[in-house]
């Protein structure tokens, strides 16, 4: 877990980290308030009328230009309320507001995994063990061989195709992902369980289906086959997107991998060096940030998942400079570069690879 | 219809979310919604000093109530939901037009915002209407009200239903406020006496006042002023916790069924990091618990064998978080001390800081 870019630090050095950032956390969530609330009403909105004028204009796709502006705004739209306001609002950035439509424990978002299984998946397991072997299951997804540190097997040479399948289905593998079907294979679980925990996603999945793939193609009439397509390929577009943007947040170059020990006599200030040196920013304007949900601060939102995303690219000037104090590498660059890390690392670790053994 | 259900669940459902539906309704200007009751503020009436009656119009989701009743009222206060229970004036019997008679309190958040900046037009939330002190369906002989500043609200409601029912038995309203400009209602409490011959109303000033022949504080002494007092055979009280003790020894003292609603001072929030320990209502489960102001809320709810979903418990993941209905808890990593009611709380990380009530 050394990477040659940060340099090792001592447990006063840890705990004095640690409580920097967690200083700049309690700094930041005193000033969340009204302006916020307004900016996740916008958010809000912008995600409703985008997906009006979408799914409008795909109903009057016998305009040819039609068909494409309006998939791109129905992407658009679920982009957006996949990512700053769904996986923001579940994260209970916006529970200040008591709110029950943004009630982070209850809200329940537009894709085919259900907000429940997320919300252990993600903002539990993920969240609390990031890039811990054998606990965060984001870790490859249970498919993919992404670190030296994970067991090669010939299955992995394929993973090229396996990643790419991921990518145009990504919603798919979230909706799965907390079934862990692999342990099936390994035969630690039963399909007993697996047809028990596949009921509610079961629900979820029908309803999102009839949702774009039979009512609204109904509603448009002649245009069903159209209205189809273009929700289908809105979909495939938001898969894509997401995919491209959750890979890029802890599979570059730099990012590290942990093994399950780092939770022995864990050093305090220790949780927030993994999240930092286990994360990866993209660098980009501000709606490039907004289509990313802010995962473009993946470091910030590690650091602080409870904090409104919006605040992130302020914050990110002072975790810099924190890491720049503790000679710890702080990782960002354009979205260009780190998918490209992390396309390079899918190929690469598809064939037999061991950990760098560093000379001191 | 069986089938017309299924299809409608399967076919129709799927396309509405609820708060698709309301956002869409506010778009438009409308208070509609698929379940939650909104009201518009369509009139605002000064009263006596300090206080002010908003006349709400609540959309088709509202149940009604019954004369001497409250509920809870949301305004969206500097980007949160901020709910207070206020007892409904009106007359049952107008419908979803309903009033609710709001006396400022300085620094009430809710009370200086609903008496001050609070516009016609304005979207307030309306939760259902709850209180046991209300009429009974059979009539007493001789009613007694007593009541004491705001406590004239609920009073005013049962005033106005008794006077549209023809006020067929005597009804004897006693209201106290400190001076003869803090009373409220009082043309219409006059009119209603002018009107109906069985309705004595006695205006009382705690203080020595020129013009008032009855004031001083609630006492046997001065109840036996009152014309016909012994044949009173059920009373109903409603004021400050103070009076209400006094009206229930009284009452007692003289053998009167009384009913009555005191109310509860705004919890003070616990400055002292000694041990404490405080009482912990439950009300899903409905239990009380002991539980100390030094350990999470968390802990001590799982040692009393409590089950409560919980992932990291350090703050981050936003499993454990549930609803404080009432009371104030402390944020163990800020210190910050909050009691907004029905404010989302995240149990491992909050201590109580007074007796609480949580929506589990």
């Amino acid at each position: 877990m050394t990477n040659l870019k940060s340099r090792a630090l001592s447990a006063e050095e840890l705990a004095a980290f640690g409580s920097e950032i967690e200083t700049l956390k309690q700094r930041e969530l005193r000033d969340v308030g009204a302006v916020d609330a307004r900016y996740i009403r916008r958010i809000v909105a912008a995600v409703r009328y985008t997906e009006v004028a979408g799914r409008g204009l795909l109903f009057l796709s016998f305009i040819p230009p039609f068909w494409l502006l309006g998939t791109l705004l129905l992407a658009l739209s679920k982009i957006l309320e996949n990512m700053e306001l769904g996986h923001n609002v579940m994260h209970g950035q916006y529970d200040f507001m008591n709110e029950p439509s943004l009630n982070g424990s209850t809200y329940e978002w537009d894709i085919v995994g259900t907000s429940d299984n997320w919300r252990a998946s993600h903002n539990h397991m993920h969240h609390t063990y990031t890039n811990i072997k054998g606990m965060d299951d984001d870790v490859g997804y249970g498919l993919l061989r992404l670190f030296p540190e994970q067991r090669w097997s010939p299955m992995a040479l394929f993973q090229t195709i396996y990643a790419a399948i991921l990518a145009l289905l990504f919603q798919w593998g979230v909706a799965i992902q907390e079934l862990q079907l692999g342990k099936v294979a390994k035969g630690r679980k039963s399909w007993a369980e697996i047809r028990e925990q596949l009921k509610p996603v079961m629900r979820k999945v029908n309803r999102q289906l009839i949702k774009d793939y039979l009512i609204f193609p109904l509603l448009a009439g002649p245009m069903f086959l159209s209205v189809l397509a273009g929700n289908f390929v809105a979909n495939i577009l938001r898969s894509l997107w997401t995919f491209m943007i959750i890979f890029c947040g802890h599979f570059t170059a730099d990012a590290e991998v942990f093994p399950k020990s780092v939770l022995d006599n864990e050093l305090p200030g220790h949780w927030y060096l993994r999240q930092l040196r286990g994360s990866s920013n993209l660098k980009g304007g501000k709606l490039f940030h907004i289509l990313s949900g802010n995962l473009s601060h993946q470091i910030e939102h590690h650091l602080f998942p409870t904090v409104p995303a919006r605040r992130y690219a302020a914050m990110s000037v002072q975790v810099q400079e924190i890491c720049a104090r503790y000679g710890q590498n702080y990782n960002s660059d354009y979205l260009h570069n780190q998918f490209g890390q992390v396309v390079w690392r899918i190929i690469r670790h598809s064939f037999p690879s061991s950990p760098k053994v560093l000379s001191a | 219809m069986q089938s017309f259900q299924t299809l409608s669940n399967t076919l129709i459902r799927p396309l509405i979310n609820p708060a698709q539906f309301d956002f869409w309704a506010q778009q438009f200007g409308s208070t509609r919604a698929w379940q939650r009751c909104f009201a518009r503020v369509v009139a605002v009436t000064p009263e006596g000093r300090n206080t002010k009656t908003l006349t709400l119009k609540a959309n088709s989701n509202w149940q009604g109530f019954v004369a001497g009743q409250h509920c809870n009222v949301t305004a969206v206060i500097g980007g949160r939901n901020i709910s207070r229970s206020y007892s409904l004036s009106s007359d049952p019997a107008d419908g979803r037009r309903l009033q609710i008679t709001v006396r400022r309190e300085f620094g009430g958040l809710m009370s200086e915002y609903l008496c001050n900046e609070v516009r016609v037009g304005e979207r307030l939330e309306l939760g259902a209407a709850f209180g046991d002190m209300v009429l009974p369906a059979r009539t007493p002989a001789h009613l007694l009200l007593l009541v004491a500043g705001s406590g004239i609200t609920p009073a005013m409601s049962m005033a106005r239903t008794l006077a549209r029912q023809g006020m067929s038995s005597p009804v004897t309203l006693l209201y106290w406020e400190k001076a003869a400009e803090d009373f409220n209602f009082t043309a219409e409490l006059e009119a209603i006496a002018r009107e109906h011959i069985n309705f004595n109303l006695q205006l009382i000033t705690t203080r020595r006042d020129n013009g008032n022949p009855l004031h001083g504080r609630v006492t046997d002494a001065l109840l036996t002023q009152i014309p016909n007092i012994d044949s009173v055979d059920q009373a109903f009280t409603c004021g400050s916790a103070g009076f209400v003790d006094k009206v229930s020894n009284i009452c007692s003292a003289r053998g009167v069924a009384l009913m009555s609603e005191a109310f509860t001072p705004p919890a003070q929030a616990a400055e002292q990091t000694e041990l404490a320990e405080y009482d912990v209502y439950l009300r899903g489960r409905d239990q009380h618990l002991r539980v100390n102001n030094q350990i999470s809320l968390l802990e001590q709810l799982e040692s009393a064998g409590v089950a409560v979903p919980s992932g990291c418990r350090q703050g981050i993941c936003n499993t454990c978080v549930c609803p404080r209905s009432a009371g104030t808890t402390t944020d163990i990593f800020s210190g910050v001390t909050d009691g907004e009611p029905g404010q989302q709380i995240r149990l491992c990380v909050s201590r109580a800081a007074g007796n609480l009530e949580l929506n589990i």
